[in-house]
């Protein structure tokens, strides 16, 4: 009996230190004056990425005051996503902006929130239906491309470009890095010079687990040109191994994707990667067509978000802009 | 025959040896010839990259010698990346510094008292033992609570005060090496008082930790932050890099906090009643308890072990890959049980070492250094480590003899009696001579 | 009356038996000669990994009787019986049955020819209720897929019900008792329908009641005409039930004979090979003052029906070099009586307990081995011991820490103390680091009662001390127990075996329910008064 009760007691004490040390920092009550609810069905938020992409959602929402934005975290897993969308749906949100982990998996529930009457603005990654009013995201075969194209261009221009190229790839079941990966072989394929060192390495969108693979390469290959990784974090954390092995200054170029002011952008003003190509995140851009369209305008069907490269010419300015010091 | 025992026994080191051979043989060579598996570079490196995985295999060595399981450690050592990122760069009274102060204090006064403890166990007896019972029965209270816990409280005292004041400036090197684990021992403390008070499986209380650690991980970085970035030299002390640098030109850091704790753990094992205490209570629960072996502070002891191994495993992630975050430690619960089991000890307890662990703990990494230096993709490789651990298990759950005997096709073996006594019949194979006169008196 | 044939079961005919009192059982209604040979073994041999276990044994049985085999652990029995059931198939001699040759291929072969074995150790599976075992791989199936669980129940409890076996058959196994476990592990194999039936030491777990049980479904089987080989330790149980005796030694059959003028010393003698006596040992006047003493002893446990008194104001005192055997039937509450002394009763318990006058709090065993209390459990194989370790790791295991300096064991004085019980106690091994498993029954035990001694106790508390010993082993221990209270220990014994009790015992506590329901010592301790004392239903008691 005892026992019970004490366990009891200092469950509860225990709960309540924990919540009053982590509840005040982020937690706000819900605003009783918006007009409009928007769901926003976010994938996981284990990534600098997408922590920017919920940081730009929530400035915009900022901007809207009639509007009250649900955030939901899929916490990295399909089945926990669909229940979110599922939840949101139940709320009878009046839009719903979703970012899927995976297009299959979550085709299904998209497909139920539009049986339901609510418009669906997909973010970044695509899901398996035509029925969505609106798809927003980078086209990543682009930016692929123009990775592609520079990595060309630094190894000695179309037709006599050589070198040895590490690619690093994102994690291997999402269609962003076979975007990616793709893009960057349609202009790197054509040249006889380059030689790919390494076979399908994934690292999963981690910086750790590129540098492990860095490593490795770097000690079965005395002679690598340049590093291609899926995204920014791994590539700096390519970066990091080359600098461990003492070997930095022999790497001529490395290259990233996302473009993040505080990440990407600040490594490549450091010196640290060569060039990084921007990938905005939707989230902003999302809100704003959401509220237009519950304002009763008509929105495009798919909107491409432009990319751009950074190199040291212009991080300086990006880092002005973000307000970062330099 | 013989040969065959020997083999038997050493059948660990032996698929070492055969994993080098596979390496050194399959290995790349650089444009000078020279061996790339075999040199220098490439060894310190794997030897560096098993370390933290051997530091949790260690710790899980023992819970597992105990009969029970750990499955919060990888989550503990992602919460634990996140706690000494943050003080390593973030000044002030942040949610990191919030929880480690406390729990510093408490895991230094817990670890301190059961050091106490143990160590002075059987000080009041010795030869005479009725004067020592006497003694005993005199000195009790005092012998194994109050002093334990009055020291414990001097020491928790003691680090509460140090750490508070350091709060202020960021962390230095040795404040979050000695912090860091303590925060990991609490939570360990934690999965241990749930187990041995709450009486639950050791499956599900640490599963429920596994879960809620990394929630409390990603709440400690923040909303705004996935992972906390370290920058030695910029935002944080540049002393840091010594856990990443060369002792003495030829071991990695890493790895000498792992052969320290194979040495440290492996001679608690072998040479102390704790460890003695612990194969005890893995061979037979019931039967511990009723030898008189306190399990409960055992068990609460080896939980808290567990958790300080991957606290220090998560000071050395950041130190290595300049970051910490809550996902740092994800299936690393599962490749520090995985090797466990390849180095030989039962899932059920009572049977291993630290011997088998850290061989098993080389294997693997010699594995994955071998697959990665012939180029194999990701996803092979990982099917390759799931047929490794399928072969090593069964081989080493029979011995070669038994094996052999099957193969060689000889009657099947009756199957093993139930309930009631045990008086059960054994087969021949596995009986020596003189061993098997006494089966004899027992069988018939 | 001859052999019935297969078209009419056993069941069927038992239920027209009358019922048998015990003294004139031995005559069981006919005279066992004159009875068809049923089952004939010749010359029978078999050796294992060198050792010879069995060597030309000849060996017969008849329909009808009840024929007892006896022997010292190691002397052929269990060998034999194996061999007649169809476990062993690799023997030398031959076997007849009804004058056939026969050479088993397995045991389902033996139980198609009509013999059944019922094991020492019980073949049944713990999480599944009685009826299931006991149809378990013949159960009858709805269409031929589906299992009919309605007439496994039915039939089961019927057969239970005609065995006189009060056992729910839609309980599980692991909540049963080991004495209705064994019970219905008969029931199991007398659904069989045999007519050979094997019983390897089928008492050994069973209280009085249900011995008695178990013996008027044996007579009822020899009425029937089934032939029984029976094993037991006990002999008075085989003086009251057998027709034969077969007493084997090492081996061979070294004595063959009727019942009728046998007497317990000539049986013990044919098994040991020499002359042995029971004598109680003279009682011990002076002792001092109690080491022991326990007042009002309550204890408490869950179940789930809510709070159960399991003991109520127990009080006793034991005195250095006293023997106190505590006595009742099964569930009592004597085993609980000796955990809360040991401190590992499950349950709430209230009382006072006193060593050497000064009340002490007893919640562990680590609490009781450090005031000098030693418990000896029950079942050394599965908690007094850890099976598969050595003599030495299981000896030095309670003093682990007293030999330790530090922290860091002392393996010296761990060996020391090993090699000490080894030789006090005459554990019979080749050296201390064998591993227990390989042990005899009665040097495990000795093993188990060595641990304890290495603590130095001033108490010694023995659960069940001989249970699974044979005759010469269990000797021995009485022997070693008579040497520890002339030390100066206080023991205290339960024991089932009447026989062991009134032997061991200077003083008798005997218990019924939970209470305390007398002391007696000296020449008031007789069988009858102890059973007079232990019976339920007497209203009129004192606890002294």
């Amino acid at each position: 009996m005892k026992r019970r009760e004490f366990l009891k007691l200092s469950a509860v004490t225990l709960t309540g230190a924990v919540l009053s040390v982590y509840l005040p920092a982020g937690w706000t009550p819900a605003k009783a004056a918006a007009k409009w609810k928007v769901g926003f069905s976010q994938a996981t938020t284990l990534e600098p990425w997408r922590v920017q992409f919920n940081k730009d959602i929530e400035a915009e929402a900022k901007n809207h005051p009639e509007v009250e934005l649900i955030i939901t975290d899929g916490q990295d897993k399909t089945e926990k996503q669909v229940a979110d969308v599922e939840n949101l749906i139940a709320q009878q949100v009046d839009v719903l902006l979703i970012s899927p982990k995976e297009s299959a998996g979550l085709t299904g529930v998209v497909e139920k929130a539009i049986d339901a009457k609510i418009p669906v603005i997909v973010l970044d990654r695509n899901v398996d239906t035509k029925r969505i009013t609106q798809f927003i995201g980078g086209d990543n075969a682009l930016i692929g491309k123009a990775a592609g194209e520079y990595a060309v261009k630094l190894l000695g221009g179309p037709g006599k470009a050589a070198g040895n190229v590490v690619e690093i790839w994102g994690g291997m079941g999402t269609q962003p890095a076979h975007d990616r990966h793709d893009g960057f072989h349609a202009f790197t394929d054509k040249e006889s010079g380059i030689k790919y060192l390494l076979n399908n390495q994934s690292g999963d969108w981690k910086q750790d687990k590129a540098y492990d693979i860095m490593t490795t390469a770097l000690r079965n290959n005395e002679k690598i040109d340049l590093i291609y990784g899926h995204n920014d974090p791994m590539a700096y954390g390519a970066y990091l191994a080359t600098k461990d092995a003492g070997r930095d200054k022999d790497i001529k170029f490395i290259l990233g994707i996302d473009g993040l002011p505080d990440e990407g952008v600040t490594w490549v003003h450091k010196g640290e990667l060569t060039a990084t190509f921007l990938y905005a995140t939707p989230g902003a851009e999302g809100l704003r067509q959401a509220v237009k369209l519950l304002n009763g305008e008509k929105i495009e069907p798919v909107i491409v978000l432009p990319t751009m490269l950074i190199d040291k010419n212009n991080a300086d300015e990006v880092l002005k802009k973000n307000g970062l010091p330099l | 025959m013989i040969v065959l025992r020997i083999l038997s026994r050493t059948k660990l080191y032996w698929g070492l040896a055969i994993i080098c051979l596979i390496g050194a043989l399959a290995s790349p060579h650089t444009s000078s010839g020279r061996n790339i598996f075999l040199s220098f570079n490439n060894l310190t490196d794997v030897l560096r990259q098993v370390s933290i995985t051997g530091l949790v295999a260690t710790g899980m060595t023992l819970v597992i010698l105990l009969g029970g399981i750990d499955l919060s450690v990888g989550s503990v050592m992602g919460f634990s990346t996140i706690i000494c990122a943050m003080l390593l760069s973030q000044p002030g009274w942040t949610p990191a510094s919030i929880v480690a102060v406390p729990a510093a204090s408490i895991a230094a006064g817990l670890g301190v008292g059961f050091l106490t403890r143990f160590v002075f166990h059987g000080l009041a007896r010795g030869r005479d033992v009725d004067a020592g019972r006497r003694n005993e029965i005199a000195s009790g209270p005092w012998r194994s609570i109050r002093i334990p816990a009055l020291l414990g409280l001097v020491c928790g005292g003691a680090v509460a005060v140090a750490t508070a004041s350091q709060v202020s400036t960021k962390f230095g090197v040795v404040a979050v090496l000695l912090v860091t684990p303590c925060v990991a021992l609490a939570l360990g403390a934690i999965n241990g008082a749930l187990i041995v008070a709450g009486r639950l499986q050791p499956f599900i209380a640490t599963l429920a930790m596994m879960v809620s650690a990394l929630g409390l991980g990603r709440l400690t970085a923040g909303q705004d932050n996935a992972v906390i970035a370290v920058y030695t030299g910029t935002n944080a002390t540049q002393a840091f890099e010594v856990l990443r640098s060369m002792v003495w030109g030829i071991l990695p850091m890493p790895s000498v906090f792992f052969l320290a704790a194979i040495l440290i753990f492996g001679a608690v094992l072998r040479f102390t009643t704790f460890g003695r205490y612990i194969y005890a209570i893995g061979g037979n629960p019931e039967a511990a308890k009723l030898s008189g072996i306190k399990v409960a502070e055992v068990q609460l002891a080896a939980y808290m072990i567990s958790g300080l191994l991957a606290g220090l495993a998560g000071v050395l992630f950041v130190a290595q890959y300049r970051q910490g975050k809550p996902d740092a430690g994800s299936g690393l619960e599962l490749d520090a049980i995985a090797a466990v089991v390849i180095g030989g000890t039962s899932l059920m307890g009572g049977r291993g070492g630290l011997a088998g662990t850290f061989v098993g703990v080389l294997i693997f990494g010699l594995l994955s250094d071998i697959l990665q230096l012939q180029n194999i993709d990701s996803n092979v490789q990982l099917l390759m480590k799931g047929l490794i651990i399928v072969g090593t298990v069964l081989v080493q759950e029979q011995n070669l003899g038994q094996l052999l005997t099957r193969w060689r096709g000889q009657a099947p073996l009756p199957p093993p009696t139930r309930t009631g006594s045990v008086e059960a019949y054994r087969p021949p194979s596995v009986v020596t001579k003189s061993a098997a006169r006494e089966d004899i008196h027992e069988a018939s | 009356m001859g052999m019935t044939t297969h078209g009419v079961s056993i069941q069927e005919e038992m239920a027209s038996t009358v019922q048998l009192d015990r003294r004139s059982s031995r005559d069981g209604g006919q005279p066992s000669d004159g009875h068809a040979v049923v089952l004939k073994a010749e010359a029978v041999s078999k050796t294992f990994a060198g050792v010879t276990a069995l060597r030309d044994v000849d060996f017969d049985l008849r329909s009808g009787e009840v024929h007892a085999l006896m022997g010292e652990n190691g002397a052929g029995k269990s060998t034999l019986m194996k061999i007649l059931a169809g476990v062993h198939v690799d023997y030398d001699g031959e076997i007849r049955i009804e004058d056939t040759p026969v050479r088993f291929s397995g045991v389902q072969d033996a139980e198609r020819a009509g013999v059944a074995i019922i094991h020492q150790e019980l073949n049944l599976v713990p999480e599944l209720t009685a009826a299931e075992n006991i149809f378990l791989g013949r159960e009858p199936l709805i269409l031929g897929t589906l299992v009919d669980h309605r007439r496994i129940v039915k039939a089961a409890s019927a057969l239970l019900k005609r065995l006189g076996i009060e056992i729910d058959a839609q309980r599980r196994i692991a909540e049963l008792r080991i004495g209705e476990q064994q019970l219905v592990e008969i029931a199991k194999a007398l659904s069989l329908d045999a007519r050979i039936l094997i019983m390897d030491e089928p008492t050994s777990a069973l209280s009085t009641a249900e011995c008695d049980t178990l013996f008027k479904v044996v007579r009822q089987l020899a009425q029937a005409g089934v032939a029984i080989i029976y094993t037991s330790h006990r002999l008075d149980e085989v003086l009251a039930l057998a027709n034969r005796v077969t007493v084997l030694r090492d081996g061979q059959p070294v004595l063959t004979a009727p019942i009728e003028g046998l007497s317990q010393g000539a049986i013990i003698s044919a098994m040991v090979g020499r002359e042995v006596t029971l004598t109680r040992r003279d009682s011990v006047a002076r002792w001092g003052a109690p080491v022991l003493s326990v007042r009002d002893l309550t204890l408490d446990k869950v179940s789930s029906r809510g709070w159960r008194r399991v003991l109520q104001g127990v009080s006793f005192d034991v005195r250095p070099g006293e023997i106190l055997g505590i006595g009742g039937l099964l569930g009592s509450g004597r085993t609980e009586i000796l955990e809360s002394v040991f401190g590992v009763a499950r349950g709430w318990r209230d009382g006072e307990i006193a060593i050497d006058g000064e009340a002490v709090s007893i919640n562990s065993a680590a609490d009781a081995c450090r005031l000098g209390v030693a418990l000896v459990t029950e079942d050394r194989k599965a908690l007094g011991l850890h099976i598969s370790s050595t003599i030495r790791d299981n000896v030095a295991l309670p003093s682990v820490g007293a030999a330790s300096r530090f922290g860091v064991r002392g393996f010296a004085r761990e060996a020391e103390l090993a090699t000490e019980m080894v030789e006090k106690l005459a554990v019979r091994c080749y050296g201390i680091d064998q591993i227990v498993a390989t042990l005899s029954g009665g040097n495990q035990q000795k093993v188990a009662i060595g641990k304890w001694l290495a603590t130095a106790p001033r108490v010694l508390l023995l659960d069940e001390p001989t249970r699974g010993i044979d005759v010469g082993a269990k000797q021995e221990i009485y022997q070693l127990i008579f040497g520890l209270a002339a030390e100066g220990l206080a023991i205290v014994v339960v024991t089932s075996e009447m026989p062991e009790l009134l032997l061991l015992s200077d003083r008798v506590l005997v218990m019924c329910e939970g209470r305390q329901t007398g002391v007696l010592s000296g020449a008031e301790a007789t069988q009858e008064a102890i059973m007079r004392l232990a019976a339920p239903g007497m209203s009129e008691r004192v606890a002294p």
